[in-house]
């Protein structure tokens, strides 16, 4: 399917996208269409003679434009609940419209709720409360809506992918492993980190678009050896040439995360209401420049108390049915993920390297 | 010198734009004289009529070449590979011309820029609004009279995520000039670190990170007088957005955004916070101080605060820079595509 073909990549502008268009790219016989909401997206992807079309899946009229000539969608681009939900629903309108063969859409592990467990593909769903999981339960029930209808659509759920532009997984924490005190214990972070280089991810894709038995079906796709939070964080520590971890006491971490809550909180009013106004201080006042870069560097490395129950959660997802009838074989071990990953937050001065 | 008008001058600005409306509108209309003949110029009619309507300006054209024979200058702000046809066709009819930065996207078109404005006899300035910063004015200051002794190294790192809020495509890829960060920051930051040094360096290595589309984040390595300096420049991340210069007797650091300080660092090690005696409150200042000079350059025949002519050497160094590419090495790019590909 993906050979000799046009595919949209919707959300090329974003982590997961722009890797997809990079690769598909730069496969033999593949034409890649990279969808941006915003121009000023197109950086990263820019650096690619690649096709870049406007794509905001919540303007129909765009999508008529950047589907004319496409044979395949994977559908990378995510948002808030209207993005996620309605935008899904937009575009495989409008890719039926468009007579696509193919719709790969990405999902998430987050569908099937917060609680431990094995959890396969025929699991139930699980709403939360929480806006991502459920809106993405929402468009993987409007993908089963066009399913019904014809559309060949394949749904890929990802479990936490980190590489090169991960904001979450990498660029986050290897921020906060450079911002001692480390503030996490140990008993804290013993769950299960179901880690997802960003490349096997766009493998699934790529099978998912080439064979016929992806279609109408649902894949879990995880990396080949989830290890523990403990594990990860260390090796990721290890690899940016940090001292070992001297992990907090369980105590001590709950302390500064209950203390931090209602700064936290008033920090991110203040952003909301009174921006301009604290970019404002911010450009003006040496001293109120300091103290806000003070107060943003100890937000970020404090632990929010959510993330406990996170850290500590035992969750697996099984590939053995993307294994089975797509071939899916991740190749990156947590090992090599990292070293690529640590390499390009070097190249990207996300490493500190003594200028400062 | 230009030559002088001896009365209020007709300008156009040429590009409505988020940098005008940001930069050069604000600095118009300060002038009373100018903004009563003041023209607005951009093919989005209708929005330009309603910036028009707001700001009290009767006057607005699709297409520049409606008023050439009405106005004695334009501030250049089109998308940057118009800067060439535009500017060419204001000079040609004796219409001195303000241009945005990069003067162009080449130096062999810079030059035919600069020698078409002699020969009308009219002022070619160039927006580099980091050679108005007092900090790194000061700075050039204190390194022409030989503060730091012989320079030995700079460095400059500037770096954000691409927010430009960019209205068509023609930043990226094939369609505009095909050029990134390098033209679009790097024309800021080579044309200051040259003049820093005094003179125009030689360029040593530049490494990007190209695949036949726009580079997002580039280095270069210049040499001049045995000093090195390496300038790394980014539109994927924020970079650590500061600079130093070392030389024999000291060293000067700062923030590339921090206008009106530095940190000077004698050799023994005692360092101090220079403060500049001048202390702009915004960056619409640098759009208010441009304006003022252009009006004078027209009006009085002023010189420019930089022309043509003085941004040169930067693009020569661009154009080596683009003449001479290496690909940085980027294992993680190549990982998963070669796989892709065997």
């Amino acid at each position: 399917m993906a050979s000799g073909r046009r595919i949209l990549i919707t959300g090329a502008g974003g982590f997961i996208g722009g890797r997809m268009a990079e690769i598909l790219h730069r496969a033999d016989g593949v034409e890649v269409r990279a969808g941006v909401r915003r121009w000023s997206g197109a950086a990263r992807i820019g650096r690619f003679p690649i096709d870049i079309a406007h794509c905001d899946i919540l303007q129909p009229d765009s999508l008529a434009k950047a589907l004319d000539g496409v044979d395949a969608v994977v559908h990378c681009a995510v948002g808030d609940r209207e993005v996620t939900v309605r935008g899904t629903e937009n575009l495989l309108e409008a890719a039926q419209r468009a007579r696509v063969r193919r719709f790969v859409h990405l999902s998430t592990i987050d569908v099937y709720g917060q609680a431990d467990g094995v959890f396969d593909e025929a699991q139930p769903l699980a709403y939360t409360g929480r806006d991502y999981g459920d809106a993405k339960i929402d468009a993987e029930k409007a993908c089963a809506r066009y399913v019904e209808r014809g559309l060949a659509v394949a749904v890929l759920r990802p479990t936490l992918v980190y590489g090169p532009f991960s904001a979450s997984w990498t660029i986050e924490w290897a921020q906060r492993l450079q911002s001692p005190p480390w503030l996490l214990a140990e008993e804290d972070c013993r769950g299960t980190c179901n880690l997802l280089y960003v490349d096997d991810l766009v493998a699934a894709a790529r099978l998912a678009l080439e064979r016929d038995e992806a279609v109408g079906e649902i894949f879990n796709v995880n990396g080949p050896e989830p290890p523990s939070w403990n594990e990860y964080l260390a090796a990721l520590n290890a690899a940016l040439g940090l001292p070992p971890l001297r992990p907090q006491s369980r105590a001590a971490s709950h302390a500064s995360a209950r203390l931090m809550a209602p700064v936290r909180a008033s920090a991110k009013f203040l952003l909301a209401h009174c921006g301009d106004a604290i970019k404002a201080l911010y450009d003006r006042y040496p001293l109120a420049k300091s103290a806000m870069r003070f107060a943003e560097r100890t937000i970020k490395k404090t632990p929010t108390p959510g993330e406990f129950g996170f850290l500590s959660r035992k969750a697996s997802f099984p590939i053995n049915k993307a294994q089975s009838r797509l071939g899916y074989a991740p190749k990156f071990s947590m090992a090599e993920g990292i070293a690529l990953s640590v390499a390009w937050l070097r190249h990207h001065g996300y490493q500190r390297d003594g200028f400062e | 010198m230009p030559r002088a008008l001896h009365r209020p001058p007709a300008i156009a600005l040429i590009g409505c734009g988020a940098i005008s409306e940001a930069l050069h509108l604000p600095g118009l209309l300060r002038h009373p004289e100018v903004r009563a003949r003041l023209v607005l110029v951009d093919p989005a009619v209708e929005r330009t009529a309603e910036l028009a309507a707001r700001c009290g300006i009767a006057e607005v054209h699709a297409d520049y070449r409606e008023v050439l024979d009405r106005i004695d200058g334009a501030v250049v702000a089109v998308p940057p590979h118009l800067h060439h046809p535009v500017a060419l066709d204001c000079l040609e009819r004796g219409v001195a011309v303000l241009c945005e930065k990069p003067l162009c996207e080449d130096a062999r078109l810079a030059a035919e820029l600069v020698e078409t404005a002699e020969r009308s006899d009219v002022a070619l300035a160039v927006n580099q609004t980091r050679r108005l910063f007092p900090a790194n004015r000061e700075i050039r200051a204190l390194l022409a009279a030989g503060a730091l002794g012989r320079l030995t190294r700079i460095r400059y790192e500037m770096g954000e995520p691409f927010e430009w809020p960019a209205v068509s495509d023609s930043y990226f890829g094939a369609k505009g000039s095909g050029k990134g960060v390098l033209l679009d920051t790097g024309a800021h930051i080579v044309d200051l670190v040259s003049w820093w040094l005094g003179g125009k360096p030689e360029l040593a290595r530049y490494r990007d990170d190209s695949f036949g589309g726009t580079e997002a984040v580039a280095a270069l390595e210049l040499e001049h007088e045995g000093c090195r300096a390496s300038i790394r420049l980014s539109w994927l991340s924020k970079l650590p957005n500061r600079y130093r210069i070392e030389g024999e007797r000291g060293s000067i650091e700062g923030e590339v955004y921090e206008w009106s300080s530095f940190v000077r660092r004698s050799s023994d090690g005692r360092s101090r916070r220079v403060r500049t005696a001048e202390r702009p409150r915004g960056f619409e200042e640098f759009g208010h101080r441009l304006i003022d000079n252009f009006v004078e350059v027209l009006a009085s025949g002023a010189e420019p605060f930089v022309s043509g002519c003085d941004v040169l050497p930067s693009l020569e160094i661009i154009d080596a820079c683009y003449a001479r590419r290496e690909r940085f090495e980027l294992p993680w790019l190549e990982a998963e595509a070669g796989a892709a590909r065997g």
